[in-house]
């Protein structure tokens, strides 16, 4: 009977705290759907590791290592950055791009809405953060956990688990963030700006060529985001080819199903309370509320400034959704617009700005790692 | 405060922004030029 409640006596306050946070982010996920798909598994992983001498987790034992599965899971596919990019191919095959084909002026609001992405790397920099780990914060602000994880990972970050919690946790808060801050750096004039429509059919030619053009464009300028870039498009061109439909619907159901059970679990290896309960982990959740917040200010002065020249106004709401979290800031702006306006269909256009940004995400983080490696 | 490190961050930020841009307007103009080169294809959309 002794032997069995040992372990007991090896609990301590931390262990309790992290099961709280695990529980927390259970509780978010099924009570609040806040991207369930990841915090449900990332929270159970929060218990599941620490637990005193959790066998899930490595641990030495009177001199002899124990290899616990979660650190099997995590060197064979988050050390080697295996599961973001298998995760990035299901994400190329579920996006449409004729939103942005029809409308590729999009395309710089996506790259507008990085701002908070070099704003945050400069801030963490300030704030006593080494370089490598300012820039694993500051890519919190590409709105896109693949890429926080890969560059994250890249930079051997040791706040990769408060980083993906702060990057998952803000895309969920997406709706509340984004309208809180617009209302505040626009006027009700500008929210009811009304943009001309646009053709939605692209050639499928233009489909197919886009993914092939964009790997290859993106691949020269930033080789280092060729790996991410790369598998982006190649689930699109999956998508868009019209010969690989079984191909496709895997891509976009069954493999980022797997990929995504595993990713959450195995992410959690990084939050043994020793790691986690320190006060970066706080800095870094700061930060992220910053960089999301900065995305939006890019976004949308960007549309302001646009506005000052331009003979067809732009709606600077649409700025916004410049930001890579899909579709969920395109729908908050759409539905932004029709409070406003219930006339006001902004929805093919924040579309379009949505996608720039998951292009310019994934650019922005091979442009941090060339620059910053 | 690490004024040091800010500023070491600064030009990286900048590039940074700046290449992103930079990528942007090349695809911008690649979409511009295969959509005038395919114009006449755009019933053959599916």
């Amino acid at each position: 009977m002794e032997l069995i409640f040992a372990n007991l006596f090896n609990l301590e306050l931390q262990h309790v705290v992290m099961w709280l946070i695990g529980g927390i982010l259970i509780y978010l996920a099924i009570k609040k759907d806040m991207e369930p798909t990841l915090l449900l598994p990332i929270g159970f992983g929060a218990i599941l590791v620490n637990l005193p001498f959790s066998g899930a987790v490595t641990q030495v034992i009177d001199g002899v290592t124990e290899v616990g599965v979660l650190d099997v899971l995590f060197n064979a596919g988050i050390a080697n950055e295996l599961f973001p990019l298998l995760l990035f191919i299901g994400i190329g095959a579920m996006i449409d791009f004729t939103p942005l084909l029809t409308n590729p002026k999009m395309l710089f609001f996506g790259a507008a809405a990085q701002f908070g992405i070099f704003f945050t790397f400069s801030l963490a920099a300030l704030l006593g953060f080494d370089i490598k780990d300012a820039a694993s914060i500051g890519i919190i602000g590409a709105a896109d956990g693949p890429t926080s994880i890969f560059v994250a990972n890249y930079f051997n970050s040791k706040y990769l688990g408060a980083i993906i919690v702060a990057a998952y946790s803000y895309m969920a808060l997406v709706p509340i963030i984004q309208p809180f801050v617009i209302r505040r750096i626009t006027t009700r004039e500008e929210r009811l700006i009304r943009m001309e429509n646009v053709k939605n059919t692209v050639p499928r030619i233009v489909k197919i060529l886009f993914p092939i053009f964009i790997t290859i464009i993106a691949g020269i300028m930033a080789p280092r985001s060729v790996a991410l870039i790369g598998f982006l498009m190649f689930g699109n061109l999956i998508r868009e080819c019209g010969v690989l439909n079984i191909l496709s619907e895997t891509a976009q159901k069954e493999l980022p199903n797997l990929i995504t059970i595993l990713l959450g679990i195995t992410v959690a290896t990084k939050m043994q309370a020793e790691y986690f309960l320190t006060r970066e982990t706080f800095m870094i959740l700061g930060l992220g509320l910053v960089a999301f917040v900065f995305d939006t200010v890019g976004g949308v002065l960007l549309g302001k400034f646009i506005n000052l020249f331009a003979k067809n106004k732009v709606n600077p709401m649409v700025g916004a959704c410049g930001i890579s979290a899909f579709p969920m800031s395109a729908r908050v702006i759409h539905k932004m617009g029709l409070e406003e306006d219930p006339h006001n269909f902004l929805l093919m256009h924040a579309v379009g700005a949505n996608v720039a940004g998951q292009i310019a995400s994934v650019i922005a983080g091979g442009l941090i790692m060339n620059l910053v490696a | 405060m690490n004024i040091d490190g800010f500023l070491q961050t600064l030009s990286i930020a900048l590039r940074g922004l700046g290449g992103i841009f930079i990528v942007m307007g090349i695809i911008y103009l690649s979409i511009k030029l295969v959509n005038i080169f395919f114009a006449d294809n755009g019933n053959n959309n599916k």
